[in-house]
């Protein structure tokens, strides 16, 4: 039987990743293109530490994907991270459907007779 | 079937059923342990406003293996509510509805819930689109 999905992968949570303004505004910077840490810090006025732990909670929940180019850690929005929360919302009308398919198949093998 | 959100963070999903069953006994099989158990999940409920119960299972990939839920409503045989907290966000709600019908009855299950802010748009807008938007915005401030 389908279960109700949460938008996960192996460690992080979608839903955790983006209730933050901060990360939103950060992934909304990425998607104009690949940025570098020190770029995403010296376009938001806080740290560069604080910069790396939003795109590592950004990066462990599949929002963002990360590469090394030399010395520097470049990332870039993963499209298919955001798509999990479609995903996850579509998942949850599957898991009623066949909540209801199970219940009408139960009230009609109660109700031999037609169900009344 | 979903309908349009009412705000950029809500959604809201309806699934619709006509049941050549009575009310009643459609209601029965929402609200009794032992019927819910044949169709639905093994779970220990009570129709009781402000009973509380968890629906559990293997935890899969997507899914942490519980959801806790408490009874917000009950108006025998038309309609119940449930609260659902099937993720670490906010809780969720779950509504039940039956409503008389010349072939036994109509079943309407609504499914009501936030994602954080801007989520839905981001979805709906896309990238580019919401990228200028911020940059309006920062150019703004």
């Amino acid at each position: 039987m389908a279960r109700p999905h949460k938008p996960t992968t192996e460690t992080g949570d979608v839903f955790q990743a983006l209730a933050d303004p901060n990360r939103r505004q950060l992934l909304a910077y990425l998607a104009a293109g690949e940025r570098g840490v020190q770029d995403v810090a010296s376009y938001f006025p806080i740290s560069i530490a604080a910069v790396s732990q939003h795109l590592q909670i950004l990066h462990t929940a599949g929002l963002v994907r990360r590469r090394e180019a030399g010395r520097r850690r470049l990332y870039s929005v993963d499209p298919d991270g955001l798509g999990a929360v479609r995903t996850w919302i579509d998942g949850l009308t599957r898991f009623w459907e066949t909540a209801v398919d199970r219940l009408e198949a139960h009230l009609d093998d109660d109700a031999p007779n037609g169900g009344q | 079937m979903t309908t349009p959100p009412t705000a950029d963070s809500d959604f809201h999903l309806l699934i619709e059923r006509t049941l050549r069953h009575p009310p009643e006994r459609v209601w029965r099989a929402l609200t009794d342990a032992d019927e819910i158990a044949r169709w639905f999940f093994p779970i220990l409920f009570a129709p009781v406003v402000g009973h509380t119960f968890r629906i559990t299972g293997p935890a899969v990939p997507g899914w942490r293996g519980w959801t806790d839920c408490e009874v917000l409503t009950l108006a025998p045989p038309h309609r119940m509510v449930w609260s659902f907290t099937c993720t670490d966000g906010a809780p969720t709600i779950v509504s039940f509805e039956i409503t008389p019908h010349p072939d036994g009855c109509r079943l309407r299950i609504r499914h009501r819930g936030r994602v954080p802010p801007d989520t839905l748009a981001l979805l709906d807008q896309g990238w580019n689109l919401y990228a200028d938007q911020l940059g309006e915005m920062l150019a703004d401030s």
